[in-house]
């Protein structure tokens, strides 16, 4: 049976700007299965990071369809697509976005209470994903008190937080030296080997070496999809060219 | 370097031209609002001697012997220092069929010569003309009487009053009901004028007609006056009054002389004044913290580019100079166009009693408010611009405004407002209330500031409002614990027939009988001393201090001559009577009640059998004084009617001048009240949208957490909720306590008693009101929120 995570088809998203339109998609495919640990690679401005957004939902393609975890994105407006990454979703962006002014705890405390949990359930579960992720003593400080490979390892409990069905991950180790990019991808093997499916969004190889298929992209679409470096079911998808 | 700093500046001024242009309107509508309201207030503190400048004051009125001897005049006019004068009568008379009273409620002059109301005393025209020298059938009535019987140049009327006869039957046997036997005169209007009389004598109906001498040929015989008099213009003023009331004395001492109009419209247009000048003060404030505000904003916005030029090699004072250069540019023209905002503003002012006694109304330039406040307004702008420019400047090149993230714990506040369901409600909440730091901060601190001042502005400016007003309202509060008083002579039948006629005109809750006499009190002459003797109920002073007096032997003192004789409570104090002296305890301080024109400060009060041991008759100068209070629904008017148809002379309690100049305040308590309120919920508002900007990268990764556009929209709600509802819990008691501080303050220095009269309705208002309003302004705010892109706004920054 093929479970896809991720199914986007044919994506195409211009962005108006001052002097000419950007093209940032122009019918980009992607499919990710359940359990996979996909890779998208490609140069600056080729529109990874704009497949990952729509993907997240945090934007709508001009063109083409796009389903997560089965759901259709396409009919869904800004409250539906909220409520789909509360249960579906957990990024982890390249320059953290941490909330600066809550500490360590309430940010990992926040994505629970927002998907309705309360408050004390929130932070057992906080405190517990903080520990597995070496944070539990830092639960009472401010972010900013962190180191950088600290901070993304917030990141990615935050992300984590509502147990969503989709990890993405757009530049994580962008921000990090070697020593904090080397233990966030180190969390991310341990993410995957759990089953958490996760998309991450790197132009750097030896960090996209790190997942299970590399998907490279270039002028907006996918000319690689890795396909047969798959090892679990193959993708019913289109290959993206 | 000059010319880097001068190329920086006005790119920044380029850059951000219609954030600049917004801080000059700011600075403009702040400083027109102070300017306008300190020019209004030096116009109408000055607006009654220019009038009377315009108007060629009498400084004095001489009167008394003058009919039986008019050389006497003549002699007064030969006096030194006499520049100018005319002479003039009044008549006891009044329209028929008007309800008003002869000599009580209207006052007729008849022009006696050429000069009087034309070279000395003139009124002011408003309509017409004044009566001419002959035309015996022409009359100008004042503003109040026209406004009373709608009436209009063109529009006739008849004047008719007592006979001599009829007003001497009055005064000597007490029978006033018949007093309409004069001669009928019909006449037409002619004019509509302003007297400085009429603005002067504020505490009465000051209704007044002007009519010719040629009038006064034909009825003045039989119709009864209280004499011809003559105005005098004094070459020293006022100053020169005392001296002249010598020489006059000199000439007969028969004569009298009274000072001209003055004093009281002074006072009230001072009230008025120093009105508008708290609302100037408030308004500069405010504005200065809004300006502030502003600058702050686009300081910190353009810190970047003042780090680049650090980075450049421009030294700390080039730096400090490069943020304060677009305010040395745009604080000149906000200052210009306050200018002109107050010019375009000041036909607007004076307001009430000020703006009846300006001769000059409409648009006025006073030069030393508009072209001094200018200056003062930039330079004001520039010493709060250079404060916030230093700390810009002090950021080490190439930082600018800190933008590093907290590095220290969360602070008690955030932790008291974890994040718990719903998210909007713990986000909004501190929002509103935790500032942050960096680029992040918002104006939390200011913002609370402006909106817990601007609750406590209305409602301590609502609460002495209304405390003035009640105290305007209820005589008993400035001493007059009854509803009328009815002169009588000493007769004991004329007591007896008010009584009877009192039981007739309404239900009676209280009667009293006035006794008067003038006592030495500790060697001062001439004091006030009063007797209210109850009768039925309970009706007396206003004691407030101490207790009233019981023993024969007991006194109580206004507040003044306490403290001109030296002495408080439980003191004793000698008093001498032309009947007797005896040494008096002090056991209150009192407001003593107005039965003649004495200020309440100075008077005693005593018990009738007190007052009787010192002096050899209680009936006073004017006859007795019978006090009655009606039973609560009795219908007033009715209750006039009835005794003055009973021919008793019949009044409410005179209003005391203190109390009259409160009303004088008119509006400006409520725009104060306004202008707060506006103040509160601009900076409201001015928070919601600078942290809707400042913390849109917190939103957008919210909203990547799973917050939705509602939830945003919700968050920006509560944020503006809590701010106000920390102003309400805040500024509501504060604004209760300062009301009652400067209620009781002003009561305590008008001897008035200091009763807080808490605007009631107000406050049920207040808290919905106040939050529905906040919710309608935050609505603007919350929808750019919910609008803003996740994806966009984290890719920019």
């Amino acid at each position: 049976m093929t479970d896809l995570v991720v199914r986007a088809r044919n994506l195409y998203r211009t962005f108006d700007q001052e002097l000419a339109p950007v093209r940032a998609l122009r019918g980009a495919d992607l499919v990710v299965a359940r359990g996979e640990f996909v890779a998208v690679m490609g140069p600056s401005g080729c529109g990874k990071s704009t497949l990952l957004n729509i993907i997240a939902g945090l934007d709508s393609p001009d063109e083409g369809e796009i389903e997560v975890a089965g759901e259709p994105l396409g009919d869904k407006d800004e409250n539906a697509l909220a409520l789909m990454r509360r249960k579906h979703v957990g990024i982890v962006f390249q320059f953290f976005n941490l909330l600066e002014g809550m500490s360590v705890l309430e940010n990992v405390v926040m994505p629970a209470v927002i998907a309705g949990l309360k408050r004390r359930a929130a932070e057992t579960k906080a405190r517990d994903l903080l520990d597995l992720l070496g944070l539990g003593d830092k639960a009472r400080q401010a972010p900013g008190m962190l180191s950088g490979g600290q901070r993304q390892r917030l990141a990615i409990a935050r992300a984590l937080a509502n147990k969503p069905t989709l990890l993405l991950a757009d530049e994580p180790t962008g921000a990090l030296d070697s020593e904090g990019g080397a233990e966030v991808l180190e969390l991310f093997r341990r993410l995957h080997a759990d089953g958490q499916t996760i998309v991450l969004v790197t132009h750097d190889q030896p960090v996209a070496d790190a997942a299970q298929r590399i998907v490279r992209m270039r002028d907006g679409r996918v000319v690689d999809d890795g396909a047969q470096a798959v090892s679990t079911e193959p993708s019913t998808a289109p290959a993206g060219i | 370097m000059a010319v880097g700093v001068w190329l920086w500046v006005r790119a920044e001024l380029r850059g951000r031209l219609r954030a600049w242009l917004g801080v000059v309107v700011l600075i403009g509508l702040a400083g027109g609002a102070a300017l306008a309201a300190t020019a209004g207030a030096r116009r109408t503190a000055s607006s009654f001697h220019r009038f009377g400048e315009d108007a060629a004051r009498a400084h004095a009125v001489v009167f008394g012997a003058a009919d039986t001897d008019p050389s006497l005049l003549d002699a007064v006019e030969r006096l030194p220092g006499v520049i100018g004068s005319g002479r003039g009568a009044i008549l006891l008379s009044a329209p028929v069929g008007s309800g008003l009273r002869a000599g009580l409620d209207v006052a007729v002059v008849a022009v006696l010569d050429d000069r009087a109301l034309r070279t000395i005393e003139r009124p002011r025209l408003l309509l017409g003309r004044l009566p001419g020298a002959e035309r015996a059938d022409e009359v100008a009535v004042n503003e109040a009487l026209a406004r009373r019987l709608h009436l209009e140049p063109g529009d006739h009327l008849t004047l008719q009053g007592p006979t001599p006869a009829e007003l001497q039957a009055c005064y000597e046997t007490g029978g006033c009901d018949r007093l309409r036997g004069g001669p009928a005169a019909r006449v037409v209007v002619v004019g509509v004028t302003r007297s400085l009389s009429d603005l002067d004598d504020r505490t009465f109906d000051s209704f007044g007609a002007i009519v010719s001498r040629a009038f006064y040929r034909t009825y003045g015989e039989r119709t009864a006056s209280p004499g011809s008099g003559l105005f005098v213009h004094l070459a020293g003023g006022e100053a020169a009054l005392p001296a002249f009331r010598k020489a006059v004395t000199g000439i007969s001492e028969h004569l009298e002389v009274e000072a001209g109009s003055s004093g009281t419209v002074d006072d009230a247009l001072r009230v008025q004044s120093q009105g508008l000048l708290v609302f100037a003060a408030a308004a500069a404030v405010a504005g200065l913290v809004a300006v502030g505000q502003a600058y702050a904003r686009l300081a910190a916005a353009g810190a970047a580019g003042l780090a680049t030029l650090g980075v450049l090699g421009a030294g700390r004072r080039q730096r400090w100079m490069a943020a304060l250069g677009p305010v040395a540019i745009v604080a000149p023209a906000g200052a210009v166009l306050a200018v002109i905002l107050a010019w375009l503003a000041s036909p607007l002012l004076p307001i009430g009693l000020g703006r009846r006694a300006e001769p000059h109304p409409g648009a006025a330039f006073d030069t030393a408010v508009l072209l001094w406040g200018g200056l003062a307004l930039t330079a004001a702008v520039l010493a709060r611009a250079a404060v916030s420019a230093v700390r810009l400047a002090d950021a080490p090149a190439g930082e600018g405004v800190p933008v590093c993230p907290r590095t220290t714990r969360p602070g008690a506040i955030t932790k008291l407002l974890a994040i718990r369901r719903p998210p909007p409600l713990a986000l909004g909440a501190r929002l509103a209330v935790v500032r942050d730091r960096g680029a992040r901060a918002v104006p939390v601190g200011s913002t609370l500031v402006g909106a817990v001042i601007g609750v406590m502005g209305v409602i301590g400016v609502l609460t002495f409002d209304r405390s003035a007003t009640q105290v305007r309202s209820d005589s008993a509060l400035y001493g007059a614990d009854w509803s009328g008083q009815v002169s009588l002579s000493d007769d004991p039948r004329a007591i007896e027939a008010a009584r009877f006629a009192a039981e007739r005109a309404g239900r009676v809750d209280a009667l009293a009988l006035v006794g008067q006499g003038r006592l030495a009190a500790d060697g001062r002459p001439d004091v006030l001393a009063i007797a209210v003797e109850p009768e039925r109920g309970a009706i007396g002073a206003t004691v407030l201090d101490g207790r009233a007096p019981v023993a024969p032997d007991e006194v109580l003192a206004g507040d003044n001559l306490m403290r001109d004789l030296g002495r408080k409570l439980g003191d004793t104090v000698d008093l001498e009577g032309d009947a007797g002296q005896g040494t008096y305890r002090l056991v209150g301080r009192v407001s003593v009640p107005i039965v003649d024109s004495d200020s309440r400060s100075d008077g005693l009060v005593l018990t009738m059998e007190g007052l009787e041991r010192l002096v050899s008759t209680t009936a006073g100068e004017d006859g007795r004084a019978l006090l009655v209070r009606w039973a609560p629904g009795t219908e007033l008017a009715f209750a006039r009617t009835t005794m003055e148809d009973a021919g008793f002379v019949y009044d409410p309690p005179f209003v005391p001048t203190e109390v009259a100049n409160l009303g004088e305040l008119g509006a400006i308590p409520e725009a104060l009240a306004a202008f707060l309120a506006v103040l509160g919920l601009v900076a409201t508002v001015h928070a919601l949208a600078v942290t809707v900007r400042r913390r849109r990268r917190d939103q957008a990764i919210l909203r990547a957490l799973g917050l939705t556009p509602a939830d945003t929209r919700w968050t920006v709600a509560w944020q503006a909720m809590t701010t106000m509802a920390v102003a309400l819990v805040t500024g509501i008691p504060l604004g209760l306590v300062v009301g009652r501080s400067a209620w009781s303050g002003v009561a305590d220095r008008l001897d008035l008693v200091g009763r807080v009269s808490v605007p009631a309705v107000a406050l049920l208002l207040a808290v919905p009101a106040s939050l529905a309003l906040v919710n309608l302004l935050a609505l603007l705010p919350s929808r750019a929120a919910a609008r803003l892109r996740p994806a966009v706004v984290l890719r920019d920054e």
